[in-house]
């Protein structure tokens, strides 16, 4: 019985590892936890590719170290989902920039907002209060609405939580008064909460875009995720790829489900794509 | 339609399954059920480990009565009225009272389960991070008390399992930090799950089991049934324990069943049929009572008291589960309802099964129980495998395995239920103390 386990177990990681022959062949990885809205786009985008025909290994690995590690050193065809923000600092272990060759598209553009509770419509920062705020945890946030609160003369306490379900939690909890995450566009469309600041360009359902108020480059902190793909996918196999991909991002059913979510996309040229990454990534810095 | 299908019958029949094999606890059946799970969206992984521990507890007195032998601790009472129970031909009235005792201490704490629910989430303290904080240590405290180590060694475990949670690459937001990686990419996924699992319980089990022999005396169950009445109240009185043990962490479904049996001994202190029924009513509904309000935790908060719900938490939350925000519905039906719904499903066939089947069921069993406990255990064994075989850098994983695996069977006198502990409220207790550090730092 022993023997039988012991070579049960060998034939298993022996045969487990995947085999790529197929010409539409290639490894998805998510660098992104789970729980958030980029993980379960990518998942999206690779559930769409696979009815395209892609063979895809698809993988929510959940840490971008890993993934960046994989991209770099493997020696077979990687898509990879990134966000902007890992490339704020240059020694962050997830640092890479998009570079044009290996850049595919942006699959996903989130706003940032000031929110406050839920069914509280007549929330609004009062000048001179105090507001316990929950953000994300090691965005640096804090640098803008330190800014944010001198210019209306309030004090944030800003409280920096794992992901913006932890977020909802401690709002729920009422831990915090007030969130500034990357959610919330629903609710308050839907006149479930009120959100008065955001990271837009332009004025949006009554919320009033950050740059307005402040100059500095930390106001342009959306949650941009962008896909990007290793030196094994060039030539006519990428041209391949990025054409099925934007026509899965450019479609009806994946616009509709992005909105669902309060996120966008803008149909922007690549070149116009990469810049607002390399915008975004400034955004986080310290 | 489907899937809610195959997870109730599946869940159902694997549940009551292992309750009946000796040797298959809640932790062996969830790890036999990985690959299952797998594939499986989160919702359905929380019903599956509902119906499957709820089904394992109904029918994990029938095995002790049957074979006299202890599956679980929690079947401990049954096995100690054994005696009088086959002297006396109370065999048929047993498993039909313990069948009854079940199915209300299930179905009672099933419909109080969504208000209960709703009454924790409309509870703001009880979301706060303070009293997350307070939950983190109770867990703790329960983890140092645990059983048969010393207090000394189950520090030594727990904080070993803390400190093995955090190696690896964390990704706070747009910055990282590196834990005892040494610089090296394959260790930023951290010690992984499956063979910290493996190694220290599946590993030991499956050598523990693989060559187990036993040759059991199977109880006649053709024997008339006798005309006592339910002890209803002994029910009630174990089913109200049950809920409240449930709620304790790393051993609180174990000891339902114990103390409820115990309590019952102060209402029933001698030995008559009805005294012996009463107590093992009480016990068995204790049992199945615990089983229910062991979710509350995992479901408001996303933390497991219990080793088989942390195997269960460690799948879901590959899944892009969060406590509490469940969106998932069916035929306009909420995952609550579904739960719900599911559950009282369940245990009307583990009634069936357990009651109306039981001989043949257990005449077959008693046959090949051997052969069939060898199957079961390498089920689990490849089960343990194929999940590690998902995991990426696979020399590191293969080498942690034999590493955890070697100290799981050099170290067999050790429960290593604390260290695993460790491992999976580590990262929520570091999130909790850095919250709160920015709250009231």
């Amino acid at each position: 019985m022993k023997k039988i386990i012991v070579t049960l177990f060998t034939f298993i990681m022996l045969t487990s590892t995947t085999v790529y022959s197929k010409e539409k062949s290639m490894s998805f990885y998510v660098g992104h936890g789970n729980g958030g809205l980029s993980s379960a786009f990518q998942t999206t985008i690779s559930q769409e590719l696979i009815k395209k025909g892609w063979n895809v290994n698809f993988k929510i690995i959940g840490n971008c170290g890993q993934v960046k590690n994989l991209f770099e050193t493997s020696n077979e065809p990687i898509l990879a989902g990134w966000g902007a923000d890992w490339n704020n600092v240059s020694t962050n272990v997830c640092y890479n920039p998009p570079k044009k060759n290996e850049f595919v598209t942006t699959f996903i553009i989130s706003p940032r907002l000031l929110c406050g509770p839920y069914d509280d419509l007549n929330f609004n920062l009062i000048k001179g209060n105090k507001y316990r705020i929950g953000v994300n945890q090691g965005q640096n946030h804090h640098i803008l609405l330190n800014d944010l609160g001198k210019k209306l003369d309030i004090e944030f306490k800003v409280i920096e939580y794992k992901n913006s379900g932890f977020i909802k939690r401690a709002m729920q909890a009422k831990e915090i008064d007030a969130w500034y995450a990357t959610t919330g566009l629903v609710n308050h469309e839907n006149k479930k909460q009120k959100c008065i600041y955001g990271t837009f360009e332009k004025d949006y359902s009554n919320i009033v875009p950050l740059k307005k108020l402040l100059p500095t480059e930390n106001v342009f902190s959306s949650f941009i995720g962008y896909l990007i793909v290793n030196k094994n996918v060039q030539g006519d196999l990428k041209k391949q790829l990025e054409k099925d991909i934007i026509s899965i991002v450019n479609s009806k059913a994946y616009h509709t489900a992005l909105k669902s979510t309060g996120s966008f996309l803008i149909n922007n040229t690549s070149e116009e794509q990469l810049a607002l990454i390399e915008a975004t990534a400034k955004a986080f810095k310290k | 339609m489907i899937e809610i299908f195959v997870t109730l019958l599946t869940a159902t029949f694997f549940g009551l399954f292992a309750g009946l094999m000796p040797g298959i606890g809640s932790s062996a059946l969830m790890l036999a059920s990985l690959p299952l799970l797998y594939v499986l969206p989160p919702e359905l992984c929380i019903l599956f480990y509902a119906l499957g521990i709820q089904s394992s507890q109904f029918s994990g007195s029938v095995s002790a009565i049957n074979f006299g032998m202890m599956g679980e601790l929690t079947s401990y009472p049954a096995l100690a009225e054994r005696q009088y129970i086959l002297k006396n031909n109370l065999q048929q009235t047993a498993l039909k009272f313990t069948a009854i005792g079940s199915i209300m201490s299930c179905i009672v704490p099933i419909v109080c389960l969504y208000p209960l629910l709703e009454w924790f989430r409309g509870h703001s303290l009880l979301m706060r991070t303070d009293f997350t904080l307070l939950v983190m240590l109770t867990i703790i405290i329960f983890c140092i008390w645990y059983k048969t180590n010393s207090k000394l060694i189950n520090v030594f475990l727990l904080a070993t399992g803390i400190f093995i949670s955090q190696i690896g690459l964390r990704s706070q937001g747009s910055a990282e930090r590196e834990f005892f990686t040494f610089d090296q990419s394959f260790m930023y996924g951290g010690i992984p799950m499956i063979a910290v699992l493996g190694g220290l319980i599946a590993v030991p089990l499956i050598t523990k089991y693989i060559d187990w022999k036993e040759t059991v005396s199977t109880a006649i169950l053709d024997v008339p049934e006798q005309k006592i009445n339910f002890p209803v109240w002994s029910s009630v009185r174990g089913g109200l324990l049950g809920l409240f043990t449930g709620l304790l962490p790393a051993v609180g479904t174990q000891i339902g069943s114990n103390l409820a049996w115990r309590v019952e001994k102060f209402f029933h202190p001698d030995n008559t049929h009805v005294s012996v029924m009463s107590r093992l009513t009480s016990a068995e509904s204790a049992n199945n009572g615990s089983q229910i309000t062991v979710l509350i935790p995992l479901l408001i908060l996303g933390i497991a008291i219990v080793p088989s719900e942390m195997i269960l938490l460690s799948v879901i939350e590959t899944k892009s589960w969060m406590p509490g925000q469940s969106t998932w519905t069916l035929l306009g039906l909420n995952f609550y309802a579904w739960l719900m719904i599911t559950l009282i499903v369940s245990s009307i066939i583990c009634y069936i099964v357990c009651y109306t089947f039981i001989k043949v069921i257990s005449g077959w069993i008693g046959k090949h129980l051997n052969n069939i406990n060898k199957f079961c255990i390498l089920i689990m064994a490849i089960s343990v495998f194929y999940a590690g075989s998902l995991v990426e850098a696979r020399t590191f994983f293969v080498s942690c395995f034999i590493i955890f695996s070697l100290i799981g069977v050099l170290f067999k006198k050790i429960d290593f239920i604390p260290l695993v502990a460790g491992y999976f409220i580590g990262d929520i207790l570091i999130d909790t103390i850095v919250i709160l550090s920015f709250m009231y730092g």
